[in-house]
């Protein structure tokens, strides 16, 4: 079956660089990796399947599937935004900067994805200044513990 | 969603005897399913019973019979291989007589895999046979019988939810023997109170109300010290003592001098809790004492138990339900394997070899003209019989010496020089590799048989999987192996071997594998078909020939291996909660060596810092006898000058001290002086 | 009542069944164990896994819904979940994971469900592994109400309704 080839239109403000479109897309097209500080998404510039699995999955409706009649308009877009289109293959990048535990100090989410989570809890928080902000999953679970631990610890001295 | 079956089996790990069943699927395990009818530990399982299935398994099982040469591992049948290890026992007992053959028997195999062996050793002409509670729990054995009159448990560990006092010295059961803190919890919401001495701050000690963290090595001084404070308040059992002991007035004599200002200065407790231990133990209407490695792994091994029941004696404490003495066994079958006679100096049952009379008895049981009458060689006493020249074969079964021996080069060193050396595991393990045959056995839940746990309870274990390659269950290997060496060995089953376990040991002799199949095991003594078994033990009459129970006086004696100027530091060492013993088994276990993947040690960041080591360095830790290299923990867990280590990698029984406890001829693992510096 | 996983801290002695439970019958650990020192020789193991609160974070956080609170506890609808990871950043407890995937390829359309790792209580069991496993009975299944009853004030009690700022 000949498909007809579909251009990946990102929109490079709006998207998180969260881990829905990588890991939603069957066929691993769409791949995210971390080294260090960076985490780097890289989209196919084509997509012969038609699923839109990445588009529907996505947080923040950053990926459109443009037509073939529009493709000189994304690719200029893309020009413009993409961190880097991969010469001599069909795909570009998109890398983020990873924000590191105020504690461990190991990267653990991007500055996007972190205002967009506080966005959507910031009704329920008092105070901007809570306990475990800027604190990966590993450290708040360890400052649940502490906490956690005090009462029993007091009367645990030898 | 294809069929699946749930079979009931023991958990192959330490002890306790947890119940669980496997669950099945096409013949393979898939699953563990939780057994809360389990009248042991009411379903609950600690991690390594939690990833029991996980060796059965492993890649590194062995499959076939090995022999070495030069070429390396050389795969033969069972044929060769049977026929191979017969002729060398016919050759090494012709030549150098039966002396000179050695039998190990396993605690982790059952109790009619141990009878067998320690049978075909007799047969042999050959009371060199032991197990490996020689490393455990020998000191249990003495220390108990010269005062009990059994070394064993006296109460079930679900007693422990009665105790009103629960007194702990010597054993970490949070991490070991985690099933029991779910009974000394249970006690404690009920209102009890929880002493726990020992010179490491363990999560035992961070359970307890009262905590007596004594130098290493001073226990007996310390458990002394509060048999003074009894006597001297007047809290002992005055019509207990009067009605069920002897030798009151030996004991009296001899702790007068045990004052706690004495005491604390020799064990480092403040004066004021050994008075506060001594009143809450005394005054409970019911207390226990529990006790393990760190008691008995000592040069006074013996004296370290006898003065445990000299405590208990002194208030009473036996004989009732919630009131007793609980040494802790290590592995699954320990109590078993010494129940069976798998020792030097008893025939199966403790019957001493060397008394007049008891050689007629088993020849008339076994049908036999002779029996050997020399006492056999402890296998502490093995290894300095080999470089003697006398010892010159080896059978191991299911026991990895290199990694649980203490001075381990020593015990290589012997291990090369025997003429031949036979293993049977399951694994290659770090002593097969020492052997000139390797046979292949079934791992636990590929064989059937009972094994007794540390409560005395036998449980039945059934056949649930089939073993990879050749590998056989060891009763299958003896059988065949006994048939070749001209022995009468016919039975087709394990339950036959139970049948004759039954008619020679007295406490056995109500056991039979269709009455231990039907529930959760029976507790000895169960003397005949209907008795429902005997959860405690001395209600009525202890097991001495009079009846009554004696006290027997024991002195502090300095530590044999102090620490000096050239070996500053004191190591202990003991059990993690994620692995088991040497190592064998919970070292191919993914999920447990993930959680805890390499050789520590422990040590107190005062010193630490005084010889600028961090936490996590690489430090070297020398003994007199070796030298070994392992992870820097900085804890407040272990006092300054004291340094802990684990024993289930390959390392810290280089280190340990084979110095011997005189009675017991256990060594005297804890404590061994040392120095470290960074690698 | 709502009823989730209660820990008598108390009770813990750090020995990691639950974890080990866990992982066994699900591929991995959805409860973690730690030991928390106090500098003086003493400790407490204190498991962590999803608190089932009563304002959960996590499904404020999630784009598809796939985490909401019903009557009777915190739901995950595997279904709807596309593995966008913000609920994972969301959990002020960090109680929830994100398993590794193996890679994208091979990943059936219809199966994106798992890789959030969170604590579902064990549906279709009558008792979660870990509460079942626990030697020192330290982990209990029950209802807030129930379980404050059975602990001494103060004690180990984990409250179920998070509050803004939780810790």
């Amino acid at each position: 079956m000949n498909k007809k080839p579909v251009y990946l239109e990102i929109d490079f403000d709006k998207c998180i660089g969260c881990r829905a479109c990588t890991s939603s897309c069957p066929n691993g097209f769409i791949r995210l990796s971390e080294t260090g500080r960076q985490r780097t998404i890289v989209f196919p510039e084509s997509c012969g399947m038609d699923c839109q699995a990445c588009v529907s999955a996505c947080p923040e409706d950053a990926i459109r599937f443009a037509r073939a009649q529009e493709y000189e308009e994304v690719r200029k877009n893309k020009e413009k935004q993409a961190e880097r289109v991969i010469s001599g293959s069909s795909e570009f990048e998109l890398c983020f900067e990873l924000v590191v535990c105020r504690k461990c100090k190991r990267p653990f989410a991007t500055e996007k994805e972190l205002k967009r989570v506080l966005e959507a809890i910031d009704a329920e928080i008092s105070s901007s200044e809570y306990a475990w902000k800027g604190l990966c999953p590993s450290c708040r679970r360890d400052l649940l513990r502490e906490r956690e631990a005090r009462a029993v610890l007091r009367v645990r001295k030898f | 969603m294809e069929e699946r079956s749930l079979h009931p089996s023991i958990c192959p790990y330490c002890s306790v005897g947890c119940g669980f069943y496997i669950e099945l699927e096409k013949g393979r395990p898939v699953g563990i399913r939780y057994m809360p009818e389990h009248p042991v530990n009411e379903g609950a399982l600690c991690p390594k019973g939690n990833a029991a299935l996980e060796i059965l398994t492993h890649p590194e099982r062995l499959t076939h019979p090995l022999r070495k040469s030069e070429k390396g591992w050389e795969k033969l049948s069972w044929n060769e291989a049977l026929d191979t290890l017969a002729e060398k026992i016919r050759e090494v007992r012709g030549k150098a007589g039966p002396e000179a053959l050695a039998f190990l028997g396993s605690a982790k195999c059952s109790n009619e895999e141990n009878y067998l062996l320690q049978k075909i050793a007799r047969m042999l002409g050959t009371n060199n046979v032991d197990n490996c509670a020689r490393l455990c729990h020998a000191s249990t054995i003495t220390g108990l019988g010269k005062t009990l009159g059994a070394g064993a448990m006296t109460n079930p560990l679900s007693d422990l939810a009665h105790s009103e006092c629960i007194f702990v010295v010597g054993s970490n059961f949070a991490e070991n023997h985690p099933p029991v803190a779910r009974r000394v919890l249970q006690a404690k919401d009920r209102g009890a109170s929880l002493i726990v001495a020992d010179p490491r701050l363990t999560p035992s000690a961070w359970l307890s109300d009262l905590t007596l963290r004594l130098r290493p090595g001073t226990d007996i001084a310390l458990i002394n010290g509060l048999m003074q404070v009894i006597l001297a308040e007047g809290l002992e059992d005055r019509v207990f003592i009067r009605k069920r002991t002897v030798g009151i007035e030996g004991l009296e004599k001899a702790l007068k001098k045990y004052t706690p200002k004495t005491v604390s200065r020799i064990t480092g407790v403040p004066a004021g809790d050994i008075i506060k231990a001594a009143r809450t133990f005394a005054k409970a209407e019911t207390a226990s004492v529990v006790y393990s490695m760190g008691i008995t792994q000592h040069v006074s091994g013996t004296d370290n138990v006898t003065a445990c029941a000299d405590l208990a004696l002194l208030c009473g404490h036996l004989g009732k339900k919630g009131a007793g003495i609980l040494p802790l066994r290590g592995q699954n079958n320990v109590q078993g394997a010494c129940d069976m006679g798998v020792l030097a100096e008893f025939f199966p049952g403790y019957v001493k070899t060397d008394r007049a009379g008891n050689q007629e008895w088993l020849k008339k049981a076994w049908g036999l003209e002779k029996l050997p009458e020399k006492k056999g060689l402890v296998a502490t006493e093995m290894v300095d019989a080999v470089f003697g020249g006398s010892l010159k074969f080896a059978y191991i079964m299911g026991r990895d010496p290199v990694n649980s021996t203490p001075n381990a080069s020593k015990l290589k060193k012997a291990l090369d020089s025997l003429d031949f050396l036979v293993v049977q595991d399951i694994f290659l393990t770090d002593s097969a590799k020492h052997a000139d045959l390797v046979l292949p056995a079934a791992a636990w839940a590929e064989k059937e048989g009972s094994f007794t746990s540390t409560e005395r309870r036998i449980q039945w274990v059934e056949r649930t999987l089939v073993s990879p390659g050749d590998a056989k269950p060891d009763l299958e290997i003896l059988i065949e192996l006994a048939n070749r060496l001209g022995l009468d060995a016919t039975y087709k089953e394990a339950g036959d071997v139970l049948a004759e376990i039954a008619r020679t040991v007295p406490a056995y002799g109500g056991l039979s594998k269709e009455r231990l199949k039907e529930g959760c095991g029976l507790i000895w003594p169960c003397p005949d078909a209907l008795h429902p078994g005997t959860p405690i033990l001395h209600t009525e009459s202890f097991s001495t020939p009079n009846g009554l129970a004696s006290f027997v006086p024991v002195e502090f004696l300095e530590p044999a291996e102090p620490p000096d100027s050239d070996y500053p530091f004191l190591l202990i060492t003991g059990r993690t909660g994620l692995h088991y013993n040497a190592g064998s088994m919970s070292r191919r276990s993914e999920a447990l060596l993930c959680r805890e993947p390499e050789l520590y040690v422990e040590l107190n960041p005062a010193d630490a810092e005084a010889l600028a080591l961090e936490a996590g360095t690489i430090i070297v830790i020398e003994t007199r006898r070796g030298r070994t290299e392992a992870k820097a923990r900085l804890t407040q867990r272990v006092d300054r000058g004291v340094l802990f280590m684990p024993f289930h990698f390959p390392g810290t029984n280089l280190l340990t001290a084979d110095a011997l406890d005189r009675e017991s001829k256990i060594p005297g693992f804890k404590g061994s002086a040392c120095r470290i510096w960074r690698r | 009542m709502t009823k989730a996983v209660y820990v008598n801290l108390s009770h813990c002695i750090a020995c990691k069944a639950c974890e080990l439970a866990c992982e066994r019958e699900y591929g991995e650990a959805r409860v973690r164990v730690e030991v928390v020192l106090n500098g003086a020789g003493g400790g407490v193991g204190v498991p962590v896994s999803c608190r089932q609160c009563e304002t959960p974070f996590c499904a404020l956080a999630c784009p598809e819904n796939a985490l909401g609170r019903e009557v009777d506890g915190l739901k995950f609808d595997s279904g709807l979940c596309s593995d966008c990871g913000l609920c994972v950043l969301a959990c002020p407890f960090g109680a929830i994971e994100l398993k590794k995937a193996g890679g994208g390829s091979g990943t059936s359309f219809l199966n994106l469900s798992g890789t959030v790792v969170r604590c579902e209580l064990c549906p279709g069991k009558e008792t979660p592994v870990c509460v079942a496993t626990c030697p020192a009975g330290a982990l209990v299944y029950t209802d807030c109400e129930s379980f404050g009853k059975n602990i001494r004030r103060g004690k180990g009690k984990k409250c179920l309704k998070p509050s803004p700022a939780p810790l």
